[in-house]
């Protein structure tokens, strides 16, 4: 079920109906039922006992760990409750890539009827909710967070139907508090999740979707193309991404805060960091923090010689990759990205001695700006692994991205230039909002203006998007990981 | 909750009103009338002696505008499925004159359309009863026919500076893939040889 479909606007009008007619302390039933509902009609209702087994496992080996008085004691109850939850993970996402054909496999197994009848899926949300699990057991192994007594709240922070689909993803210590709180109807924090969902479905049916227009046709078939539509398509491609997904966790975030719920942030404007490490930090903040806690952090983190922090970064990065999806071009763009932040760690501790940080910070715009187009040339240049079919597209597209002349650029200002300004004129529009939203939440500004003039803002950015929204629906990129 | 029923119950009626608006004067734009079928099926002659049905290949290849003393009327349009031809036949035949000469053109893509070509029934409901449509659904009803203005995509500039006159152009009101290969220079149709 995707969230710009009316389906699901029916859906959650009866979720939120039901939430608040019903008395708190019996809330976590309509969700949990909502939520088990939207499981199964956006995957496969057979998959319900995986996630079914996936909770009892977590909810038994969390409240076994929180009697145990030493840590050494939890140990094996961590690693049962990880094997199973990775192990599951494993065998629906990554069998593929050692040639399995899941199909013939599931249905030999009677999970589905005869060979290629239902199409192998793998279960909705599995790689988000896996590592909402696993965080919620290491936290309880280390100490961090109390075990969840109550199985239903477990099984709503397992599969909360808001980050069900592809995050945020979660943290026990900050999402189950939540679940147990009981809310009221709040007129402004109902309004500014509206606003927020209505931003989220902008970004998606107006930028994302229009842009994958373009992108989709270049990359299905990247060898009919050559030159400048490679590399518009590649640009487009990053706003393309980010559009979606930064879309979706507002959309996500939305949905949640209507509830009374507060979702962790994903996206802090990515396309405006100076560096690397400060993309990282900004981008898909959920899984860049998941990854330094529960990984980076037990590798050694910092702590160990510089060589093996190098050897840890690089490891992060490729299973970052990894987890995108079971294919060689993921864990390349990771690789990539592990290449990049090592490159620039390594030029930092250089340079360090030479550059205090009031030095950086008093830096000019220019060189900031150069900093922040760098920035983006690096990372986009690694989206075409991410985006790309194969590895063979990917080297296609690098190869024949910049084989163009003046005569291409000058064909395509006199010619193309119309019907790619639409295309422009979006990523500017959004370029434009970003420069605003530097300065603080866009939505919250638009709030103090008199009722006039911000009702003219929403009903032009509502005709806006009913009229300029592409009508094929798209899947979020993320929710297919 | 009184006070967010109330707003949004007035927020949604001064919506509304606006959207009628803005969709009065977009069917009025010259602009609007010249997409697919909107207008062309709306000026019939009474009594047509010839007609065609088919696609573009029948749209393209067949004008009777030359032909003095006979009235012929070109009902081909883009995407036109055999299905769709006689929805066509059926809805216009009072128009007919008896015994009236009916030319079906077809051709290599008549056979695939009614299964592949599932986007283009939404150029009819400008034209069709709601029942005739294939996959007809009551959003689209909303959409192609009685709020246009919500399909207008790009074409919304037509409210800003409207076309001089109403004429036919191909690509017009067209759906996204359409849309790319008119940006690269490229022949729709190319792309779709079975």
């Amino acid at each position: 079920m995707l969230l710009t479909t009316y389906k699901f606007a029916a859906f959650f009008f009866i979720i939120v109906v039901a939430y608040f007619v019903t008395p708190p302390r019996f809330r976590w039933i309509v969700l949990l039922a909502g939520s088990y509902y939207f499981f199964a009609v956006g995957g496969k209702p057979q998959y319900i006992p995986l996630i079914l087994l996936s909770t009892a496992v977590t909810y038994y080996c969390g409240l076994r760990m929180g009697a145990k008085e030493r840590r050494s004691g939890r140990g094996p109850l961590l690693a049962l409750s990880i094997l199973v939850n990775l192990g599951l993970l494993f065998f629906f996402k990554y069998l593929t890539i050692f040639g399995v054909n899941m199909d013939s496999l599931l249905s030999h197994m009677k999970i589905f009827g005869a060979a290629g009848e239902a199409g192998f899926l793998i279960p909705l949300g599995i790689s988000f909710y896996t590592l909402q699990t696993l965080s919620y057991l290491i936290d309880v192994y280390r100490g961090d967070i109390e075990p969840e007594r109550h199985f239903g709240y477990l099984a709503l922070y397992v599969c909360f139907f808001p980050t069900l689909l592809a995050g945020p993803i979660e943290r026990g210590s900050h999402l189950l508090p939540q679940l147990h709180g009981h809310y009221r109807f709040e007129y402004d924090r109902v309004t500014y999740a509206i606003k927020l969902f209505a931003w989220g479905l902008f970004l998606k049916i107006v930028v994302a979707d229009r842009l994958a227009i373009f992108v989709n046709q270049v990359y299905g078939d990247v060898r009919k193309f050559r030159g400048l539509p490679l590399l518009l398509a590649t640009i487009f491609f990053a706003v393309q991404l980010y559009s979606d997904f930064a879309g979706y966790t507002n959309m996500t975030r939305g949905c949640a805060m209507i509830l009374g719920y507060d979702l962790l942030e994903n996206f802090d404007k990515p396309y405006f960091s100076k560096n690397v490490r400060e993309f990282w930090r900004r981008w898909h903040i959920s899984l860049t923090s998941w990854l330094r806690d529960y990984l980076y952090i037990p590798l050694g983190g910092n702590q160990v010689s510089r060589w093996r922090v190098y050897v840890n970064v690089f490891i992060v990065f490729v299973l970052s990759g990894l987890w995108h999806g079971a294919s060689w071009t993921f864990v390349l763009w990771g690789a990539l990205h592990g290449l990049y932040y090592l490159v620039y760690m390594a030029v930092t501790q250089i340079t360090a001695s030479r550059r205090s940080e009031e030095a950086e910070r008093r830096e000019g715009r220019i060189l900031t700006a150069c900093k922040i187009v760098f920035t983006f040339i690096l990372v986009d240049l690694a989206w075409v692994f991410f985006r790309a079919n194969s590895v063979s597209d990917a080297l296609y597209v690098f190869r024949n991205m910049f084989a163009f002349g003046w005569s291409d650029l000058s064909h395509f200002f006199t010619s193309y230039f119309q019907g790619y300004g639409t295309y422009l004129l979006v990523i500017l529009f959004l370029f434009v909002v970003g420069l605003i939203g530097l300065r603080g939440s866009i939505i919250k500004r638009i709030g103090t203006l008199p009722i006039y003039v911000r009702w003219a803002i929403y009903y032009a950015f509502l005709f806006t998007m009913l009229i300029f929204a592409v009508t094929t629906t798209n899947q979020f990129i993320y929710a297919q990981f | 909750m009184k006070k967010f029923v109330a707003r949004g119950f007035c927020f949604a009626a001064i919506g509304l009103a606006l959207l009628c608006l803005l969709n009065f004067f977009y069917v009025r734009t010259n602009g609007y009338k010249s997409l697919d079928g909107v207008y062309k099926l709306n000026a019939l002659p009474e009594n047509i002696q010839v007609m065609n049905l088919g696609s573009s290949h029948g749209e393209f290849g067949l004008d009777y505008s030359g032909i003095v003393g006979l009235t012929g009327f070109n009902f081909g349009l883009r995407g036109q499925s055999p299905y769709l031809d006689l929805q066509v036949l059926k809805k216009f035949s009072p128009k007919l004159y008896d015994g009236c000469v009916v030319i079906i053109p077809v051709s290599c893509f008549s056979f695939i359309q009614d299964k592949d070509y599932d986007r283009q029934h939404i150029l009819y409901y400008g034209i069709l009863d709601y029942g005739a449509i294939p996959n007809h659904s009551p959003m689209e009803y909303v959409k192609f026919k009685l709020l246009p203005i919500l399909s207008a995509s790009f074409n919304a500039k037509y409210l800003v500076k409207d076309k001089k006159t109403v004429d036919w152009d191909l690509f017009a009101g067209v759906g996204p893939d359409e849309e790319f290969y008119k940006l690269n220079g490229m022949y729709y149709f190319d792309l779709y040889v079975p």
